[in-house]
């Protein structure tokens, strides 16, 4: 399980090759299309960048669920033992202070503490986490010296297949590409080592 | 307009479905429990009362909860709510019929409140006096049937006419409804409930019974559905709505806990007697098993069950937290009404239980027999393609 999410940090990794076909759409609905065909290719590879989410996409991508909701939870619990102990020692323990002639280990009292903590370290993790399983912060990109790639961010949609994909054919993901509505098909990026 | 994906069969329930059978199931149980109510008022009169105004404030919540629902939808201009928002409207038509069960609770305030008869109340008698009670009772019952009739009625309107301008009023009168709404179920609450122990007093009281109210109003909404859906009927309804819905009763229910937590923890810490013999009362006897089940049940079970995506968008386990709530609702009511009747032991038989089917069948029926007049989605709403697009 634990190397499972390791594999699974992009940054962990060895690096990878880069290199790889792109093409680029003009509309949602046609790259939904070709990420279909694609798929019956066998190809596991597949990246999309979009300037926005698009619904549906997630489907034909076949994309897991995201880990994040797990780190969050399991943050959050750390966060609410951290919060009852650390509360318990310093009330209970350490400096005892009678407070109205309320017990020194007063759950009540401790109860907003321990919901703050919890959502401060879930809140955290969560961001951490989204960041790790990202691959952020990235520094460089095959995509940075594209133009048409980089239309991406604002109007247009990119569909980019790893030549290191075992079932990669050039010949035959042209093939499909070419009956779809897509257009600059092109090789981004070099080998890595 | 061009609406997708309605067929008729799912918009209107076919007058032979097994539905109204349960319909009929629901009258007779409705007829036992009040010929049950009958015989205990017979043999004892207070307690029947003190279950009588349970059941009755376990109903107004459901009524008031499906009035909320309806004006949150139309004052935020939601879109995917659109296709549940029959579901919502149709428990609004339990408030009328809310004003007829106020009749045993006038005839029985002497009973019921000890304001009504104790000398020692006389500085606060200018408020709690049986004439200004009913009358604010009534005056209550008129704010929300006018809300009702500027916000639910003019939506099945909507239904014969294409015309925007009814939707455009009911977002205007739904934003009014929710301000007066507000002030209404909060001074209800104080006055039904709170007064039952005039001499204690919390100013978060009316928002303690419109936190549980809109949860239990949810529940009841997603097992109508689901019910519904099980029957063949609103199948544009996808797991998206069922989704947000899951939400709002998870964030609803965590708002109730907050709010049943506010009024704790600020009446523990100012440790005064005259505020603190409120939660006193509740560890008499095996009331204070009561007082610890209620934050287990009604928030820790159903936080942890709903906490999942994939339980929010399963319409059983949805289904099966959503009877649970329901059912926490009413022992958070029986928490506030009961130690008023029974301070040395939590009274648990047959009536309690009778008082409890006897309300949820009462809302059944109406919910059933408005439902089943009317079309289930609001065909010529001009939002409703949005909302049969709903995704996440």
């Amino acid at each position: 399980m634990f190397k499972k999410i390791l594999s699974k940090i992009p940054f962990l990794q060895k690096k990878k090759t880069y290199k790889g076909l792109a093409c680029q759409f003009g509309e949602p609905t046609h790259l939904l299309e070709s990420v279909k065909d694609l798929k019956e290719l066998g190809l596991s590879n597949i990246e999309v960048y979009t300037p926005y989410p698009v619904h549906g996409l997630e489907k034909v991508l076949d994309l897991p669920r995201s880990q994040v909701p797990w780190i969050s939870l399991i943050a959050g619990l750390i966060g609410f033992v951290v919060a009852v102990a650390m509360q318990w020692w310093m009330s209970a323990v350490s400096y005892k202070i009678n407070v109205g002639g309320k017990p020194l280990f007063s759950g009540p009292a401790f109860v907003p503490i321990m919901f703050e903590v919890t959502v401060l370290f879930a809140a955290l993790a969560t961001f951490v986490g989204l960041w790790v399983f990202c691959g952020l912060p990235k520094f460089a990109s095959p995509f940075e010296n594209d133009e048409r790639a980089l239309r991406s961010t604002n109007d247009e949609f990119t569909l980019y297949v790893c030549t290191s994909d075992p079932q990669f054919d050039e010949s035959k993901i042209r093939n499909v590409l070419s009956s779809k509505k897509c257009f600059n098909i092109r090789y981004l990026g070099e080998e890595g080592e | 307009m061009n609406i997708t994906n309605i067929s008729e069969a799912h918009v209107y329930i076919n007058p032979e479905d097994r539905i109204h059978k349960l319909k009929t199931i629901a009258l007779v149980l409705f007829v036992l429990t009040s010929a049950h109510f009958v015989i205990s008022f017979l043999a004892s009169p207070k307690h029947a009362l003190f279950n009588y105004l349970l059941s009755f404030s376990n109903t107004m919540s459901l009524a008031l909860a499906g009035l909320f629902w309806t004006l949150v939808h139309h004052a935020t201009k939601a879109h995917w709510s659109v296709v549940i928002r029959r579901i919502s409207e149709s428990f609004t038509f339990v408030i009328p019929f809310g004003l007829l069960l106020t009749i045993p609770l006038f005839l029985g305030l002497d009973v019921l409140y000890t304001w009504s008869h104790d000398h020692h109340l006389q500085h606060k008698a200018l408020y709690l006096n049986d004439v200004f009670f009913i009358l604010r009772t009534i005056f209550y019952f008129s704010i929300w049937l006018l809300i009702y009739f500027k916000v639910v009625k003019p939506s099945y309107k909507q239904d014969q006419v294409e015309d925007l301008s009814i939707t455009q009023n009911m977002w205007k009168w739904s934003c009014i409804g929710l301000v007066l709404f507000g002030f209404t179920i909060s001074f209800a609450a104080i006055d039904w409930l709170m007064t039952l122990d005039p001499h204690w007093f919390s100013t978060i009281f009316g928002v303690y019974y419109f936190a549980g109210s809109i949860v239990a109003g949810l529940a009841a909404m997603i097992l109508i559905i689901s019910l519904l859906k099980k029957h063949g009927y609103l199948q544009v309804l996808n797991e998206n709505h069922l989704h947000d819905l899951g939400k709002l009763l998870f964030g609803m229910n965590v708002f109730w806990a907050y709010i049943a937590f506010s009024q704790y923890l600020l009446i523990w810490y100012g440790n005064i007697p005259e505020e603190t013999i409120f939660f006193h009362k509740r560890t008499v006897g095996s009331w204070n098993e009561a007082s610890l089940f209620l934050p287990l049940g009604h928030f820790l079970i159903p936080f942890m069950v709903l906490l999942s995506r994939s339980a929010k968008r399963n319409i059983t386990i949805l289904s099966l937290a959503s009877i649970w709530l329901l059912l926490m609702h009413y022992v958070d009511l029986y928490w506030l009404i009961m130690p008023n009747f029974s301070p040395e032991k939590a009274p648990l038989g047959l009536l309690e239980v009778c008082g409890w089917v006897w309300s949820l069948s009462l809302v059944f029926i109406i919910v059933i027999k408005i439902l089943g007049k009317h079309p289930l989605i609001p065909l010529k709403d001009p939002q409703l393609q949005v909302s049969l697009e709903h995704h996440q």
